[in-house]
């Protein structure tokens, strides 16, 4: 069966990456190499959108970023979660299951 | 602070690329694990990542939001918590502004005094030349002093002026002005240019010749609205007429530090007679000398000690009795910079005065500051509750830093705007024929007006 990619939708990327840092500071290629793996290569995320996500959560106080060595030697800016950062990720976590849950019914039920 | 934020914008931007370029570069890494060379491997990442560009370009513009939301967020909420407590606003502002517009005032009296030279070219090395007698008083020189010092090797020119206050009538009204008399030699000596028409000459300087005025920047301004027609008419000083022959260049307000001299005339066209009836050709006058290159005043300064019998006697007018002779003859001759101009008595007079007040006015703004500074104590231990629901709430300690020191900055900035409107309009009182000395009366008026609202 071919794979299919799956863009993802709006405002969902925000949330996967905050969902990546809870386990830990990684760095934007970390992020995003973390979230190809865990879906098996099913959602893909646009390099070109995953820095600009970056920066605004960082905007909005929910990640913070700090400059430290990757495992390869190399000078990285290392993301990690901020406690406003950690309720934000309770509160669209329970928003989108509620959301995939609804849909889910729906899809069965109608 | 622009500088800093310049600099700082420099420093992000970099960070920015450097952050996109090692996500390519883990890319490139990843697939040459996979067994992919090196080269192969960084272009593929390159295409994977797509416009590094337009993401850069998105990023920026996120961060610009930052910089300018925050900016703006926290000006308006320094406003706010000032405009809460309207009294503290108020009484900061009152403070700083008596203490400031002290020194302000204080200090432009001891620029107009001492600081600011004439405009003139190279006034730094124009000297005075006076006499001391025995009480210590100093004066002036007669006229034909002028003579015997232009022959000395120390200067290049020599200028005496005589100064009157009187009554002169322009375009048929009377007025009290101040009118300097120049020797031959003082356009030349001064280096003093017009704007208009011809300067003073050694030609004009003799009696007999026609009768000639120049007049200075401001007084052809105010009493000739600026119109080229003004050479050619004529200003009344005592029984004579004076024809306008030239306007002095902008800036230039008299020699006579403190009182403006917007009118000057050769020295021998001065309407004094002898008691025998003929005309006065010597006159005691102030006498200003340029040094001659290479001459240091100190050099000057002997060659007048050596100089100084011949020229007093030389000077000394033929009518004078024995006694005023001998007095005369007595005086000792000195040398100061004049620089900023002659001075008849206000630096002597003032300087100890003016310095005692400066450093009053010094000790009024430590006060001031230290007033401020426990007010803002107080203030502070105040909002401590206010702070602390704010660090509960989530805002960043360097958050609350930055708005603790705007909300100083704009109360700080506040106080300048309030005197510069102060100063501006009682500028509009003073009218332009003052000059050098309406510096000195605006900063008084600020000093007035800052104690007057303490």
């Amino acid at each position: 069966m071919r794979k299919a990619n799956i863009e993802l939708l709006q405002g969902t990327l925000d949330l996967l990456i905050l969902r990546t840092l809870a386990t830990g500071p990684k760095h934007g290629w970390a992020v995003s190499e973390r979230i190809q793996q865990i879906s098996d290569d099913t959602l893909r995320v646009n390099q070109g959108s995953l820095y600009p996500a970056l920066h605004r959560l960082e905007q909005q106080g929910w990640i913070k970023a700090e400059w430290g060595i990757s495992e390869l030697g190399r000078r990285a800016r290392f993301y990690h979660l901020t406690p406003a950062g950690r309720k934000q990720l309770e509160l669209e976590t329970d928003q989108w299951s509620r959301f995939a849950q609804a849909i889910g019914k729906v899809l069965k039920m109608a | 602070m622009h500088v800093q934020a310049l600099l700082r914008r420099q420093a992000h931007e970099s960070e920015l690329a450097e952050e996109l370029a090692a996500h390519v570069e883990f890319q490139a890494q990843k697939h040459i694990a996979q067994g992919m060379s090196a080269a192969e491997a960084y272009r593929k990442a390159r295409i994977e990542f797509g416009s590094i560009e337009q993401t850069r370009e998105e990023c920026r513009e996120i961060d610009r939001g930052r910089w300018i939301d925050a900016g703006i967020r926290n000006t308006r909420q320094c406003f706010r918590s000032l405009a809460k407590s309207p009294a503290f606003a108020l009484i900061s502002v009152l403070i700083l502004s008596v203490g400031i517009g002290a020194n302000v005032a204080v200090f432009s009296t001891v620029d107009a005094l001492f600081l600011r030279p004439l405009p003139l070219p190279d006034p730094g090395r124009l000297v005075q030349i006076f006499s001391t007698d025995k009480q210590g008083h100093t004066g002036g020189l007669f006229s034909p002093a002028l003579e015997v010092l232009s022959k000395s090797r120390a200067f290049q020119g020599t200028c005496g002026v005589a100064t009157h206050y009187e009554a002169i009538e322009i375009q048929g009204s009377l007025q009290n002005m101040g009118l300097a008399a120049f020797s031959g030699g003082c356009f030349q000596t001064l280096g003093l240019a017009v704007q208009l028409g011809r300067g003073l000459t050694r030609d004009d300087d003799h009696i007999g010749a026609g009768r000639v005025a120049v007049i200075t920047d401001s007084l052809w301004h105010s009493q000739f609205g600026g119109r080229s027609d003004v050479l050619g008419q004529s200003i009344r000083f005592g029984s004579d007429e004076f024809t306008i022959v030239g306007v002095t260049t902008r800036g230039f307000t008299g020699l006579l530090l403190g009182f403006p001299e917007p009118i000057m005339i050769p020295l021998l066209q001065q309407p004094d007679f002898l008691p025998d009836g003929s005309r006065r050709t010597t006159y005691y006058v102030n006498v200003l000398a340029r040094l001659a290159p290479g001459i240091s005043q100190k050099q000057a300064l002997a060659s007048i000690a050596a100089e100084r019998k011949t020229i007093l006697e030389q000077s000394v007018p033929r009518h004078f009795t024995a006694a005023s002779r001998n007095e005369y003859l007595a005086r000792s001759a000195g040398l100061s910079s004049a620089s900023s101009g002659f001075d008849y008595f206000l630096r002597r007079r003032f300087a100890q005065p003016l310095y005692a007040v400066f450093g009053l006015c010094g000790a009024m703004l430590l006060m001031a500051c230290i007033n401020l500074s426990s007010l803002l104590l107080a203030r502070g231990l105040r909002r401590q509750r206010e702070i602390s629901i704010r660090l509960a709430l989530g805002a960043g300690r360097t958050h609350l830093i930055a708005i603790l020191v705007l909300e100083s900055i704009i109360l700080v900035s506040l106080e300048p705007c309030w005197a510069f409107l102060l100063v501006w309009q009682r500028r509009a009182r003073y009218s332009p024929a003052a000059g050098r000395s309406s510096a000195i009366s605006t900063s008084i008026s600020v000093l007035t007006s800052g104690l007057l609202h303490s």
